[in-house]
This record gives structure tokens, sequence and C-alpha cells, in this order.
């Protein structure tokens, strides 16, 4: 199978270890990741050519040029649009080395979301030290409130979006329960051997409504990375198939960097991104084999798959039912465990999941005959990416 | 035990300045662009409709309908550890400016999206007047 658009291709995949506590620092873990999708690929990593570090300010070009002893760097940036940043890299990375710039792109993200400052403790300097986009209306309009994280955020999405559409609750929970059950098919997985009922899932204290604690993401220590070739180069590989980018795109919602105030707080950057990227691809929804979904919360995973266009805006608690996401169901998600159950790698756990599915090599966790693949990544105020990978 | 002050808006922030002292008035006051009349809020530097950088500032009226909330059971920051649970509310007012304020009554849970609130004014300091949202 070939698609117009099949330039670029992944070649290699990296992880570290996924843990809760490390002596590691952020560089050094991302470094690991790189040099491990260097090794994966059979490719020297003095030859890499390319750096893209998505989210995060803990590395910058000189470290990947002095631990990778690359000789001639020609080409880096740095994607900022939080947990958008790993696919909307993956793009970039494709057209990079599409265009003949760089040859071979690494692309990587990770760092001490746990043993570094958490989201989650409450720690009165989470209001200055974090460098969110619209620092003015952060500062002004929203910490004054006691409106200082993400998971505050995202609620305001959710309750207009219970409230307008009447959903289920009940979705929430299904993602939940399904990414853990696949959590423990992964033997990288944080939860791999915890298990959760939906007796736990209902006895989970609420943190902000409507999300329970199994709602929202872990904080983990780790690093992710991803190797790209133009797809010339990546067959003449031999460790493993490529898998090839058949198209992707990112988007961003109007008032970017203020939620209350955009015309509909429903509209997010994939609903304009999604449509793009399947055009892009020359494929439809009904060939996708399964989806690696952003999962900082529950609900938004629900949210995707209905601006995906997977279902109907408000259907999505309906669409996950009876086993529709599982492995083995109609579009399996997360198939890793997601950051919900594996780790919280900026979504970059996401791509290499995917890799893993095309190449055939995803373990007991393999969706069978898996030909064509979606990563979504969603940041910062509503920015979202979308990859479309297939074998 | 160790206290932490509330955090407050920036008084050296000259694009806030506005509505700052304006909620020191009891007023609601956001952005009208002088070249096409827009609306705009939260402030910005730059009109979005026409480009422009001169604005007005206007008051809005002080009632509206909840467009979305938040009810917090975890502080993320200590000040709120004594509040918990809270609500943190948008209201829409009139032109469809939507604006930020607290909900700090017993009945928090019960705050529903299209619920009618007023605005009511916190003194901090000499310089600080929060937001708060009552139900009318």
């Amino acid at each position: 199978m070939s698609y117009k658009t099949d330039a670029a291709a992944i070649v290699g995949v990296g992880e570290t270890e996924y843990v809760r506590g490390t002596e590691k620092t952020g560089r050094q873990l991302i470094l690991e990741s790189a040099l491990a999708a260097c090794v994966d690929a059979g490719v020297e990593p003095e030859s890499v050519d390319g750096v893209i570090m998505a989210a995060g300010n803990m590395i910058t070009n000189e470290d990947f040029i002095a631990a990778l002893g690359i000789r001639d760097l020609k080409f880096h940036s740095h994607i900022k649009i939080g947990g958008a940043s790993s696919v909307a890299g993956l793009i970039v990375a494709a057209h990079i080395v599409a265009s003949g710039m760089a040859s071979k792109v690494l692309v990587t993200a990770g760092g001490n979301s746990y043993s570094g400052l958490r989201l989650g403790s409450g720690d009165p300097s989470l209001s200055k030290s974090i460098a969110w986009p619209g620092k003015d209306i952060r500062t002004n309009l929203e910490y004054p409130y006691g409106m200082v994280v993400p998971m505050q955020w995202y609620s305001l999405h959710a309750n207009r979006w219970f409230y307008e559409t009447k959903a289920d609750p009940k979705g929430m929970e299904i993602v939940s329960l399904t990414t853990r059950k696949h959590a423990h098919l992964n033997k990288k997985a944080y939860f791999r051997n915890k298990t959760l009922t939906s007796a736990d899932y209902t006895s989970s204290p609420f943190l902000v409504k409507p999300f329970r604690l199994l709602d929202i993401c872990l904080e983990t220590d780790g690093a992710a990375a991803v190797l790209v070739m133009n797809s010339k180069e990546a067959k003449r590989l031999r460790k493993h198939s490529p898998v090839f980018i058949a198209g992707g795109a990112e988007g961003h919602p109007d008032s970017p960097d203020d939620l209350s105030n955009r015309d509909s707080i429903l509209s997010m950057g994939i609903t304009k991104a999604a449509p793009r990227a399947f055009e892009i691809a020359g494929i439809t929804k009904d060939e996708v084999d399964f989806a690696q979904i952003y999962d900082c919360f529950t609900f938004i995973v629900l949210r995707q798959l209905e601006e995906m266009g997977f279902c109907a805006l408000g259907e999505s608690p309906e669409f996950v039912k009876d086993g529709r996401i599982e492995l083995g169901g109609q579009l399996p998600i997360n198939t890793h465990g997601g950051l919900l159950s594996q780790a919280h790698i900026t979504g970059m756990n996401h791509v290499v999941e995917a890799v893993h599915q095309l190449r055939g090599d995803a373990g007991k966790a393999q969706v069978e005959d898996a030909r064509i693949g979606v990563v979504t990544g969603y940041g910062d105020f509503g920015d979202g990416s979308i990859a479309i990978l297939h074998n | 035990m160790h206290t932490y002050p509330r955090p407050l808006p920036d008084t050296d922030n000259r694009l806030y300045l506005p509505y700052i002292q304006g909620l020191k008035k009891q007023l609601l006051l956001v952005q009208k662009c002088l070249h096409c009349a827009d609306l705009q809020w939260p402030p910005r530097e730059f009109c979005p409709s026409c480009n422009k950088s001169e604005f007005d500032w206007i008051e809005v009226q002080q009632e509206g309908e909840v467009y979305t909330y938040s009810i917090v059971y975890r502080a993320p920051h200590p000040w709120f550890n004594s509040k918990v649970p809270y609500g943190i509310v948008i209201v829409e007012l009139e032109n469809g400016v939507r604006m930020i304020g607290n909900y700090f009554e017993e009945d928090v849970e019960n705050i529903e999206c299209g619920m009618k609130m007023k605005a009511q004014f916190e003194h901090v300091n000499d310089d600080i007047t929060v937001l708060k949202w009552k139900k009318v």
C-alpha cells in the first residue's frame, strides 16, 4: 500500500523505563531514549542531522550534539504546544526529511513529571514556574481564582459538554477501565500489575468535577523518541520494516490561549486538523485499524473521537460501549495503556506504540492485521495534532 | 504552619490595569476597539478583527448566566485549601463577554450552566479587588 504523501517513515523508536522516582535528570532520560531510537533503527547516532524537541525546556540542540556526537546538525526545532507537540513534531520531521533539509531527524519528548514539579502537588510555585501560553491571562484572570492546573481547565470544557449534549458520564469510566486493561498487556506500563474495577473507579475521589482521580493521567519520569527518515532511505535499513507517515496536521482553537471566550469551548484544534489529515493521507475513518488518542483525561479521549468524526457530538459514550475500543473491537484505542495507565510521556509513547502495532511486534496487545493507525496529541488550551501512519 | 498569600492580579501589567482599577470601583470593564468597535475580552494588544491597537474601556453589565464552571476538591494552591470545595464560574454577560470569578457559597455543588449570577466585589487590599459570583 502507498499514499501520495508517503515521503517519510519512522525507522526507530526508543523508550526509557517509565517510573515514578528517578535519580536521572530529564535531559538524561531524553538523551537515553534518543540513543535507543538510533540503536533500534540501526543508525549511527553521530549521523543524526536533525532534532525536534517536543514540549518542555529541559534540553537543547547542543545537548544532542554533545551526547550523540552529531557531526553536522542541519536542523533543530522546539515545538511548544504541550501534549500536541509530539505528534506535531513528528509531522514537522516528515516534512524536513521529505524536503531534504536533513535526512535523519529525531523527535523527542519526556522528562521528570514525577520527580520534578508535579502538576498535582498543590505546590505554590506552580503558579510561577510553569511557562504556559497566555501568561497575562493566567496571572490576572485565573490564578487569583484558584484555577492553576490543567485538570481545572479541562473541567470547564467537560462541564459545558455535559450540559449541551447530556452525554452519559459512564463513557469516562469505560475509557479509564479499558485503558487499564490494555496496560496489563504492556510490560512498560506503570500500572501493568494494578487491576482496576468499576467499583474502584466509582469510589475514587473527585479532584475537580466531573473528574475523579481515575479520570486523570499519571505523572511519571521517562522519555521516548522516534527517528524519522525519508522513505527511500528508510527502505534500505534492514532492522525493521519502516512505518510510513501517510499524513498529518496540527490545528489551533480560536481564542487559542483562553478557553472561556472562544465562541464554543467544544471547538478544538483537532476539529480543524483531523479533516485536513485524513484528506492529506487519502484515507477514510473506516479504514483505521486502531487509534492512540491523547488521554491526559478520560473525557478528552471521548471528545477527540467526536471531533475526528468517529461519532457525532455527545455520542462518544455510546460509541465506546460494548468493547468497541478494546483490543478485538472495531477501533482499539491506547493499546499500551496511554497516559492514564502506561506513563505520561507527552504522547510520544502513543507514537511509539503505533509503530509497534504497525511493525506487528506489539506483543499481547497486537491488533490483528493492523495496517493503518491514527495518533493524536492535545495540548495547552486545545491545540491539536494528528498523524496517520501505515505499514 | 506557613501561610501562603492568595495569588493576585499584577498591578504592574499595563494591559490589565484598567480592568484591575475597574474592579476597585466595582465596575466590570472590557476593551473596545476604537476602530472597528468590537469588544475584546480578555484584553490584548491588538484587535483580532481589524489588527489595530487602540482601545477604549467600557463597562459591561454585572449579571449574566453561567457558561461553564469548575468545582474544585483538591486545591492547586495552598491559599485555596480552606475553601474546598469551591467554584470557579465563567459567567456570560452582554455581548458574549465571559468573565471568571469564584463561587464560595455552601451550595457550590449545585452550580449548573445557565444559572443566573451577579457580580460581587471582594476587597483584598488597597490595590486589589477580586470578583465573586452569587446566584441572583
